[in-house]
């Protein structure tokens, strides 16, 4: 293996002593020589930028944290204004477009293993094809990291620091993306370790608090409104889905085989059970018409704990048990925007673009949208148009473009083990599982107009279908891992 | 470093050689008077330095040469007098060591290098006519200190002793605690005009061997004159030599270097002072203190959860305070902001600045106490706390619930177990303050999050800063997030790299987790009450 | 190039530091507003705020603990302007918890009133609110003895045990739904008896607004307000006399209804919508002035059997005077869209209000009182001798 090819970190020796070189050829095969990847590990501390790897659970959670955490702040009001109490069941139908992009990923990660979706790109549609493929994304991307900042600009400059020039918040925020630039995904991942767990655990003693304000009988029942607002709140929904696309940047940081489904499928699930709880508090708290008529119903939910004198005015302290991952969201679209601009280099190395970078997007961000509101209205209203516009063609060009390159040198692929029926089976639930709820909202609809019980049942079924779900996925998750790690054992 | 062959007569003047490493160059020559001009003119000007002439049976010349104080005197009358006593004509000198010298320990040296190393370390050396050999005695002197608590680390429960300045006796009282010979202590001389004694212990058959050869190597780079304490050291061999959060671990205590040597560290002991330092070091090992294992486990657990509260106090108390009062004061409930404002009424500063002058008065006047003798150092910190406080709220100068918030983070950071550590965290909260000053709770959080993304990066040898938090590696945990039994812990850390995974053997460990402790065969358990 | 990158740093941070934190209020250029107050003047709104006044610690100020001002505006918010125009620190209304509300603003609508409510971030959802019979400023004037302002007693008061909670948040939904209307804590100013200090008064519970869509309509006082403790999904306990006939007299009994279910489902039954309201109640005596010793059973029916009757009725007299007034103060039409949906929004929807007052209420109530507290009979009262 070539050891030329580790240093991340400025200048010095190669591992074998014999050839310098500076920062910037640090990627190039220099010299090849033996040495193993532990060695490498060890003797400089540092993972080499272009052997980063993130293993399943942290790719579970970073594929749940990218989904969940932004909209948050932003998708409930369009949600609720869209959807009515039906918003509940808005989930489903991007958890089935999120699972599209998942299997396409694992399709080009079996061909393609050890490079990225944007040097994919380069190598099946030549120079020119791939730099219109990569500038297509490139631009998606960069658009929603304008907007993730003037949301989050938006909602500060809202609800906490009124009188602050959004100019400067969004500064602030732009100096963590510059910091976070200069470090490789692996270490998000890690940042992402320990804050996701305490904002999706977190959801939960907020339904607790609120438990004294929850007054889901109060609330106009489920179903009555027929397809409409469910489709709707589908359709709405889809907007914080597209960005699954990103992860595309990150496939060859992440673990081969079949656990990259299995934990991006885990991912998908989890959030859309996190963002499911938290539009049920929304609704059986708020209301839909305030959620719907409030820019930030998250904001204002936690602004309703009210326990004793003391307890009272918990939401800022909520607010900053959400902002980390906020941040962490960002930083990973932000660290997907400069993996692309790599590509088009023959180097991995990305850190230099970090703070040209920052300053450019500080810039655009602060002229492209008005004000939070036309943020949310575009999000809500352009997003789930322009999203399956763009990333389905793409997706099928790409993919056939690969199945194209590889059917010349087809034969030799691995023999991969066959995974045993038992690992299999707990994703086959997951999908039954998630088939029912898709019949349990089918059945609803139809005949919860008229009898109302059979509706409440229904909404419950699909509660239970996502619960469940995203428990099996998650012991899918563990035993393939298991599995893995046994058959590693056998190997040595 | 200019070796140059030097010729065997000159004088040492005359060869130049300016570090004691050079030396090595020049050998014993076998004339007894070619060795005692040279000797004399090392002693010139060393009044310590002794040279005592006498000659053995059949005349033949010799001297000792040693550095009074260094070595012990009794001992060099003792063996003086066997070798004048000596009867039998031998003058070889390996007859003498072999079959006269009742000294327990000996060496020998073919070089002025190696002879004075020797004699600048306490031993003697015993020249004979004739002989290109010196022989060494080890005849080490009086310790300087004796072996006492140690100030840094007291506990209320566990050892009283504590490193001294000596490393002979240090190594003893570690050797004392492990008595096996994987304990191994590997020695090396750094510094080029001190030629300090350094020793590297680990355990062999637990410790990784590559950690080992990298400590090794990277204490072997550094390139010094002196190296008079271990944070010398320190700062050379640490990975990140720009943060401010400390990637080695230094302690007083021999049990604290004895278990971090267990659980697969390397310890490096410098002589000519009691710290030691331990690599390499994770975050959450500077929130512990060993007597955390000397104590029951649920009073360590709940001791455990403070510090970590009392951590988030230390780093966000002051600036979460600033941040509140001027821009969120809906989070306050009514009647406390309105005590605060009343409290304030009369204080001209802005919530910043007074927190910025009671930061820094509070710094020092904790480094005023640490630098007076004791006698007064505790008067001045009660005169300075309480009464001074006082009159400064009184007067109008601070307020009183900012004089709370200040002390409370700052003995809040008293709680940290290293005082490196500590420190770190002290510092950070000054960036800290004046980000929520600008910015109220956003700029404490981009604060944490910058905070937490370099800790995320750091990396001490290898082990990255945060395990086992980050990267998660749940059965570890179970030593930081509280402190598991004993018999709960079977294995070690497993985010070092380790040869001997194992800690304990399965059954009384398995036999306490079934049964709910211990019960005793030969007691019986069923006896009937008394006291019908 | 360590010197090129760090003027640079610094002159890009230096504008940061010149222009100074943009939100920073100090505590002491606070004003904090505890109570605000909303009155008609003519066609303007008139504004009214509570501001307790800061004396530094330690000073012997013994001066007023508070101070009212007030301002006329076309919005609440102009209001609020134009009284800032005279005050020395800034207003912030996030721990304003009472909004008192002038019957005569009621009467017209509180609905553009409440807009500013939400908008804000400073505002509070969880504020009470309270119509007052009468000028809501003199609500806010009272200095009742116990709290040193009136706002905190205001408070206390709406959150004592048997008072229905109901926060603007409530009336929010209640307002923003088309089968429910809300009903608010109703308090005016009295005087103790007998009169104590000049300026010394206090605020009365005397019972719950009602409100049609926005309007007030009426109140509900004494049995009808106990009443409205059973139609709502929680119960809040409340106390109530009793009357029961013992021989030729009728002597009172009280009680307090520690804990009561009560279960209103909606029926249509070929077409005709009724509703069911079952209770069960389970009371504790208080204080009794019957002669009759309570620890036998044949004592306890003839109470428990008065004790279901008072209940009935006064659910009845809050239905009546609901239905008097076209009021849904129960959610009653969204606990009918929950069970009847498609009736709901076909049929019932549109005239909701209108349909209300012929529909039939029926009412069963199974209540007994379990607990004497420490006494069975009065210990004072003579024992037969034979």
């Amino acid at each position: 293996m070539d050891c030329c090819r580790v240093f991340g970190s400025g200048d010095g020796f190669c591992l074998c002593e014999k050839i310098r070189h500076s920062r910037l050829d640090a990627f190039r095969i220099v010299h090849p020589v033996d040495c193993s990847l532990d060695e490498i590990l060890y003797n400089t501390g540092v993972t080499p930028l272009n052997q980063v790897q993130i293993n399943h659970r942290q790719l579970s959670w970073l594929t749940a944290s990218l989904l969940l955490t932004s909209s948050l702040i932003t998708l409930p009001s369009s949600l609720a204004n869209a959807a009515g109490a039906d918003v509940v069941f808005s989930q489903i139908g991007p958890v089935l477009y999120a699972l599209i992009i998942c299997l396409f990923f694992y399709a080009l990660n079996q061909h393609y293993p050890e490079k990225n979706l944007f040097e994919i790109n380069f190598l099946v549609a030549g120079k020119w094809g791939g730099a219109i493929i990569n500038v297509v994304i490139l631009f998606f991307m960069w658009t929603r990291i304008q907007m993730e900042l003037n949301a989050i600009t938006g909602f500060i400059n809202t609800t906490m620091l009124t009188r602050t020039p959004p100019e400067i918040l969004t500064l602030m925020f732009v100096i963590i993306l510059m910091y976070f630039g200069r470090s490789s995904v692996e270490s998000i991942a890690r940042m992402n370790d320990f804050f996701f767990p305490i904002l999706f655990i977190g959801i939960f003693p907020t339904f607790l608090f609120v438990l004294n304000e929850f007054h889901l009988e109060r609330m106009e029942p489920f179903f009555v409104d027929g397809l409409a607002p469910i489709w709707k709140g589908n359709w709405v929904a889809l907007a914080g889905y597209g960005e699954m696309f990103v992860l595309g940047a990150f496939l060859h940081a992440l673990p081969k085989s079949k656990l990259f489904l299995v934990s991006i499928r885990h991912g998908v699930l989890l959030s859309a059970l996190g963002f499911t709880v938290l539009l049920l508090l929304g609704i059986g708290v708020l209301g839909p018409v305030i959620s719907g008529r409030v820019m930030y119903p998250s904001y204002i939910l936690v602004e309703q704990i009210h326990i004793t004198d003391f307890l009272d005015r918990l939401e800022i302290f909520f607010f900053s048990i959400w902002f980390p991952a906020i941040a962490i969201k960002s930083v990973i679209i932000f660290l997907a925007i400069l993996i692309a601009i790599a590509s088009f280099t023959n180097n991995r190395d990305y850190r230099v673009y970090s703070i040209p970078l920052g300053w450019f997007i500080l810039a655009t961000s602060t002229l492209s949208f008005q004000g939070a509101l036309s943020v949310q209205d575009y999000s809500a209203y352009a997003l789930p148009v322009i999203i399956p516009a763009t990333q389905l063609p793409l997706m099928l060009l790409i993919y056939v473009l690969v199945r194209w390159k590889k059917r010349k040198s087809d034969a030799s692929e691995d023999e991969k083990p066959k995974i045993p029926g038992k690992i299999v089976k707990w994703g086959t639930y997951v999908y039954t599982l998630l088939f029912i709820a898709v019949l349990s909202i089918a059945v609803g609809v139809w005949f919860g107009y008229e009898y109302s019980l059979l509706g409440q049942i229904m909404a419950i079924v699909f509660g239970l279908c996502m619960l469940v779900a995203t428990f099996f996925s998650r012991l899918e998750v563990v035993k393939l891992k298991e599995f893995n790690v046994a058959q590693m054992r056998e190997k040595n | 470093m200019n070796r140059r062959k030097p010729k065997s007569n000159n004088s040492i003047e005359e060869l130049n050689l300016r570090y004691v490493d050079e030396f090595k160059a020049v050998s014993v020559s076998p004339s007894l008077k070619e060795n005692l001009a040279r000797v004399k003119e090392l002693a010139k000007e060393n009044s310590d330095f002794v040279i005592r002439e006498f000659q053995l049976e059949d005349s033949v010349a010799a001297f000792m040469f040693y550095v009074d104080g260094l070595a012990s005197g009794s001992q060099v009358d003792f063996a003086l007098k066997e070798i004048m006593i000596l009867e039998g004509g031998l003058s070889q000198l390996s007859a003498i060591q072999e079959h006269v010298l009742a000294v327990s320990q000996m060496s020998n040296a073919d070089n002025y290098g190696d002879m004075l190393i020797g004699v600048l370390g306490g031993d003697t050396a015993l020249f004979v006519e004739g002989n290109t050999k010196v022989c060494l005695l080890g005849m080490r002197g009086p310790h300087t200190r004796g072996v006492s608590e140690p100030e840094l680390e007291t506990v209320v429960r566990g050892p009283r002793e504590g490193f001294i300045e000596n490393i002979r006796v240090n190594t003893s009282l570690l050797r004392r605690k492990l008595k096996t010979p994987y304990l191994k202590m590997k020695p090396m001389i750094v510094g080029k005009q001190s030629n300090t004694n350094v020793v590297i212990t680990y355990m062999e058959g637990i410790v990784d061997a590559n950690l080992v050869t990298e400590v090794v190597e990277r204490i072997e780079k550094i390139d010094i004159d002196a190296i008079l304490e271990t944070g010398y050291i320190e700062e050379f061999i640490q990975d990140h030599a720009y943060s401010p959060f400390p990637q080695v671990q230094y302690t007083e205590r021999p049990d604290t270097v004895a278990a971090a040597l267990l659980e697969g560290r390397v310890a490096i002991m410098v002589d000519g002072t009691p710290i030691a330092l331990i690599v390499p070091v994770t975050f959450w090992s500077l929130m512990q203190a060993n007597e955390d294992y000397f104590e029951r486990y649920q009073l360590a657990t709940l001791i455990r959860w403070m510090r970590y509260i009392f951590l988030i106090i230390a780093l966000f108390g002051s600036a979460a305070y600033i941040a509140v009062s001027t821009y969120h004061q809906s989070l306050l409930p009514t009647s406390l902001l309105l005590s605060i404002a009343s409290s304030r009424e009369m204080v001209p500063f802005p919530v910043v600045v007074e927190a910025l002058i009671l930061e820094i008065s509070f710094e020092a006047l904790r480094e005023a106490g640490v630098r007076l003798p004791k006698a007064i150092g505790q008067a001045v910190s009660i005169l300075g706390g309480l009464v001074v406080g006082t009159a400064a709220v009184e007067a109008g100068i601070v307020s009183a619930p900012m004089v709370i918030v200040v002390a409370g983070a700052g003995i809040a950071s008293f709680t940290i177990p290293r005082y490196n550590a500590s420190i770190a965290v002290r510092m950070l909260r000054f960036p800290l303050m004046i980000l929520a000053s600008i910015f109220g709770i956003y700029g404490i959080l981009i604060g944490l999050v910058l905070l937490f993304g370099h800790l995320v990066n750091l990396r001490s040898f290898g082990i990255p800063y945060l395990s086992p938090t980050n990267p998660l590696s749940i059965p570890d945990l179970k030593d930081v997030a509280w402190r598991a039994p004993w018999w709960m812990q079977k294995d070690r850390p497993s985010f070092m790299p380790l040869m001997d995974t194992r800690r304990m053997g399965d059954h009384l460990a398995d036999e306490i987790a079934e049964h709910g402790g211990q019960s005793g065969k030969d007691i019986d358990h069923k006896q009937p009450e008394k006291g019908d | 190039m360590y010197k090129r990158v760090s003027l640079i740093f610094f002159l890009l941070c230096s504008p940061m530091l010149l222009t100074g934190c943009w939100d920073r209020v100090e505590v002491n250029d606070l004003a904090v507003v505890v109570a605000s107050s909303f009155d008609k003047e003519g066609d303007e709104y008139r504004v009214g705020v509570q501001i307790p006044l800061v004396r530094p610690l330690g000073g012997k100020g013994q001066g007023p603990v508070f101070y009212i001002d007030s301002e006329k505006g076309k919005t609440v918010r102009e209001a609020v302007d134009r009284l800032q125009h005279r005050m020395s620190r800034q207003m912030i209304f996030s721990h304003r918890r009472i909004l008192v509300v002038s019957e005569e603003v009621a009467r017209e609508g509180i609905r553009p009133g409440l807009d500013e409510v939400a908008r804000l971030p400073d505002n509070r959802l969880t504020a009470n609110m309270i119509i007052s019979k009468g000028k809501a400023i003199d609500l806010l004037g009272s200095s009742p003895q116990f709290e040193s302002l009136s706002a905190e007693s205001m408070r206390e008061i709406v959150k004592l045990p048997f008072v229905l909670p109901v926060n603007l948040k409530d009336i929010a939904q209640a307002l923003n739904k088309e089968g429910a209307d809300p009903i608010v804590p109703y308090m005016e100013v009295t005087e103790p008896q007998p009169k104590g200090e000049e300026n010394k008064k206090e605020v009365q519970l005397v019972g719950y607004a009602q409100f049609k869509r926005d309007k007030l309509v009426g109140v509900f006082k004494d049995k009808a307000a106990d009443g409205s403790h059973w139609l709502r999904s929680h119960f809040v306990t409340y106390m109530t006399t009793l009357e029961v006939q013992e021989g030729n007299t009728k002597r009172p009994i009280t009680i307090r209804v520690m804990d009561g279910q009560s279960k209103i489902t909606p029926r249509i039954e070929n077409g005709i919508l009724s509703y069911h309201v079952k209770v069960e109640a389970i009371g504790a005596v208080q204080e009794s002035m019957l002669t009759e010793d309570l620890r036998f059973q044949r004592n306890q029916d003839v109470i428990n059997r008065a004790f279901e009757k008072d209940i009935k009725e006064s659910i009845e007299a809050f239905v009546k005077q609901a239905k008097e007034k076209q009021t849904d103060p129960a959610y009653l039409g969204v606990l009918l869209s929950r069970a009847y949906p498609k009736e709901w929004k076909e049929n019932y929807s549109k005239h909701w209000r209108d349909t209300l007052g012929e529909i039939p209420f029926h009412i069963e109530v199974k209540a007994s009182v379990e607990r004497l507290g420490q006494i069975t009979e009065n210990i004072t009262k003579e024992t037969n001798r034979d």
